[in-house]
């Protein structure tokens, strides 16, 4: 057992603080973070990239700095308290380069590991659909063989990052229905291709972040296959296994600010000396430091086994649940004045906003029935209830 | 960072839980629960010899040995002499604290305040009188511990439970394998440990983090039993034609156990690492990682133990069925020292008071 980084590691973080500190001038937690727009979004990723921060764990050979996961750990952690933008091409990074680079043809490699680096090829995620969610082996979209490669017909729904995306690491079936989870393949889609219509979808808080895709007649050649033709389950999990490793590392980087920002609200509102939100605030803090420091455990399990353990599959489920409950008490202590919105509320609307996107958080990449149903099975041995 | 028991710590670990899985089956345990004297009689010396009392071991292993007592409800006096600093005797024999009396009902006074006496009699030997109460293991033990008053202020003290002066009387606890006794002196000749002062105040910090680190840890121990007793029900038993772990109303419970246990287990090792860097720590980091670490532990003994006997159903309500042994081990860890809403207080008050106490 060491809290403490190693002298390297130390170092490291040290320097990427200084970095931040620079570009990133002021702190995050006064108030709700300032909206950012696209144009600085794609200049955020250019100049992690040229910094040298983007792809720590990527092997050195695919343009990476072949980083143990720890290092990560320590990105995701300090941009998330630096108050750093989101990086737009995070599923590029941390799910589709991973897995182009265990599935890809050299080809596949060639023309988008780098481009992935240097935020230039942007990549959303299409598993989702409307009559499959968590039942992904129910996907409908089809891809039927024709000379040469396949025609597309179907639809994604909830598609983060598409709305701003070049391609998309689809699932689609090239087998029959009935084949379920062994029919299915991954693609490849150019989302500038003709056939392909992105749609914004207007979210619960009115922001746009996910979009629904459908995709008329579209064709793709074969080397638009990722894996094998009719691998694609596999390769799917493969691609939601890589984001849980240094994920939960973030997410609860992010919480952290969050609860600063709670703390903040509970000065401001005059609360500091309620018995009652005294005792949530500490409860929030407990859950906080279980996450934290849990988040650790998997991650240092993940270097020792190159396995991140069981522990990952609650990191999420008590990252959503805990996030809930900190929107919640925030948006709480406004008292009446919580049933303003936007420019008229408290911090133009911020508590309003996150309780209500935070309701996602336990639906989102494996909602919370899917995630204990997993811990049940997985880690319990029970046997499967579907 | 490398947060997890080194191989070193681990194998400690694998070697206790192989010695206590054999010769505290829940048989065994339940039977000297309702005996007469509520412990191993012959449990105390394969402990010594196994390096459990040596006083190099950190807390992270003690921390370890705690889970894996809870497991099992390892019913010998382990937890009150562990919590005491290590002393260096050729033989360690079992120990207990007894703080508990009409003027100071939580470890945080101990230091501040007692109603039990010291005075130095004219020879120089120290004599105590007055009553502690719900000590623990005290029938077990062979040196108590005991704070009192002296003119000077609040002192440590070692006292034999069978010396002159000194009796001793059972009361009926809620838990038959940590039972609570009632201490009173008279006059009885006790030797001093610590002077009033600066030095009482670092001892029984220290006592108060270690004594509290070691339950949170066993109260982790006792969520995983109730855990694993919850979860192997749930594939065996069957009805309506499937094993009950598969209809979700009782998979998300054990779900549910699971999360709470592995947080909790999370804290205890932490808490547990801090207070052995406390040297190098502000006293408030280590306060707070022990007063998370006891909320989390507790709350997740007796929530996976009210998930077992749920999931187990009308057998729970048995007797004979052990789950009951675990469950009231913890509502004693719950009833111990300081409310979880006591220890909340303490982590808002450093969370919006002071201005230098790291957050989140
Ligand atoms: C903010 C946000 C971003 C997203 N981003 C993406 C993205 O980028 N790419 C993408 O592909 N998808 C994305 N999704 C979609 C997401 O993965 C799905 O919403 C999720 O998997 C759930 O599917 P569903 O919405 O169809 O709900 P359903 O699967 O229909 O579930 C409805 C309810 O039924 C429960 N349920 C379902 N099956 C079971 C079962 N076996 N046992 C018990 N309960 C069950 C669920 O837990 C849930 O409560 C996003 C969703 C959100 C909210």
């Amino acid at each position: 057992m060491d809290l403490h980084d190693t002298p390297d590691r130390a170092d490291f973080r040290r320097r990427l603080r200084e970095w931040l500190g620079e570009r990133l001038p002021s702190g995050p937690v006064d108030g709700a973070p300032a909206e950012v727009d696209l144009a600085r979004l794609l200049a955020w990723s250019t100049s992690l990239h040229e910094a040298g921060y983007a792809g720590l764990t990527w092997p050195a050979e695919h343009g990476g700095r072949g980083l143990p996961p720890a290092y990560q750990g320590i990105f995701a952690e300090e941009c998330a308290l630096a108050g750093a933008p989101d990086q737009l091409n995070v599923i590029g990074l941390n799910m589709v380069g991973p897995t182009l680079i265990r599935f890809g043809t050299q080809a596949q490699q060639r023309r988008h590991l780098t481009p992935i680096l240097r935020g230039e090829h942007l990549f959303c995620q299409g598993f989702s659909e409307p009559e499959a969610g968590s039942d992904l082996a129910a996907v409908r979209t089809r891809a039927d063989a024709v000379p040469h490669g396949y025609v597309i017909n179907g639809d994604k729904v909830w598609s983060s990052y598409a709305h701003v995306a070049d391609f998309c690491l689809l699932l689609a079936r090239t087998g029959e229905p009935a084949a379920r989870h062994r029919g299915l393949t991954c693609f490849l889609v150019d989302l500038r291709a003709e056939g392909v219509l992105t749609r914004p979808l207007r979210q619960i808080n009115g922001e746009s972040n996910f979009s629904q895709i459908t995709l008329a007649d579209v064709s793709v050649g074969e080397d638009a296959v990722l894996g094998e033709v009719g691998g694609g389950w596999p390769v799917a999990l493969t691609t939601l296994a890589h984001e849980r490793g240094t994920f939960a590392i973030t997410l609860s980087a992010r919480l952290r600010v969050q609860f600063e920002r709670l703390l903040a609200t509970v000065r401001a509102t005059g609360r500091a000396g309620d018995p009652d939100v005294r005792a949530s605030v500490a409860r929030l803090h407990i859950d906080l430091q279980a996450l934290r420091y849990t988040g650790y455990r998997a991650l240092t399990r993940l270097s020792r086994t190159g396995d991140p353990g069981p522990e990952t599959s609650i990191l999420k489920l008590h990252w959503s649940q805990t996030h809930q409950r900190l929107t919640r008490l925030a948006w709480e202590l406004l008292g009446p004045e919580a049933a303003l919105d936007a420019e008229d509320a408290f911090w133009s609307g911020y508590w309003q906003s996150q309780l209500l996107r935070s309701r996602g958080d336990t639906i989102a990449g494996g909602t919370s029935e899917i995630l204990r149903g997993i811990v049940a099975e997985r880690v319990a041995g029970l046997p499967r209830s579907r | 960072m490398e947060f997890g028991p080194t191989s070193a710590q681990e194998e400690f670990r694998e070697v206790a839980h192989a010695f206590l899985a054999t010769r505290y089956p829940p048989e065994r345990v339940a039977e000297l629960a309702d005996s007469a004297y509520g412990h191993a009689v012959d449990g105390w010396d394969p402990l010594v010899r196994m390096g459990w009392l040596d006083p190099e071991l950190d807390l992270t292993t003690l921390a370890l040995l705690a889970e894996e007592s809870g497991y099992v409800l390892h019913p010998t006096p382990w937890w009150s002499t562990l919590g005491l600093p290590p002393t260096t005797p050729a033989t360690p024999v079992p120990r207990t604290f007894a703080w508990y009396d009409e003027r100071c009902r939580s470890l945080r006074d101990t230091a501040s305040r007692s109603a039990c006496r010291a005075v130095r009699s004219p020879d120089a030997a120290w004599r105590v009188s007055g009553t502690k109460r719900l000590v623990p293991d005290l029938a077990s033990a062979s040196e108590v511990v005991l704070s009192a008053e002296t003119p000077d202020g609040v002192a440590l003290f070692s006292a034999s439970p069978t010396g002159p002066g000194v009796s001793v009387t059972p009361t009926r606890s809620l838990d038959g394998l940590r039972r609570l006794s009632r201490l009173r002196c008279v006059d009885a000749p006790v030797r001093p440990l610590t002077e009033s002062g600066a030095a009482t105040r670092e001892a029984l910090g220290l006592i108060r983090w270690r004594t509290l680190t070691l339950l949170a840890a066993e109260a982790v121990g006792v969520a995983a039993r109730a855990l694993d007793l919850a979860a192997g029900h749930a594939r065996e038993r069957t009805q309506f034609g499937r094993p009950i772990g598969s209809y979700q109303g009782v998979a998300f419970r054990i779900a549910d156990s699971y999360l709470a246990t592995e947080l909790a287990r999370t804290l205890a090792y932490r808490a547990a690492w801090l207070v052995d860097q406390s040297a190098l720590t502000p006293p408030a980091e280590v306060d707070g990682a022990v007063a998370c670490a006891v909320v989390a532990g507790r709350d997740a003994a007796l929530a996976a133990c009210e998930h077992a006997m749920q999931v187990l159903g009308g057998i729970a309500m048995t007797w004979a069925h052990p789950v009951h042994r675990w469950y009231r081990r913890a509502l004693w860890l719950r009833s111990f020292d300081a409310s979880s809403s006591a220890h909340l207080a303490e982590l808002a008050a450093q969370l919006l008071e002071a201005d230098d106490a790291p957050h989140g």
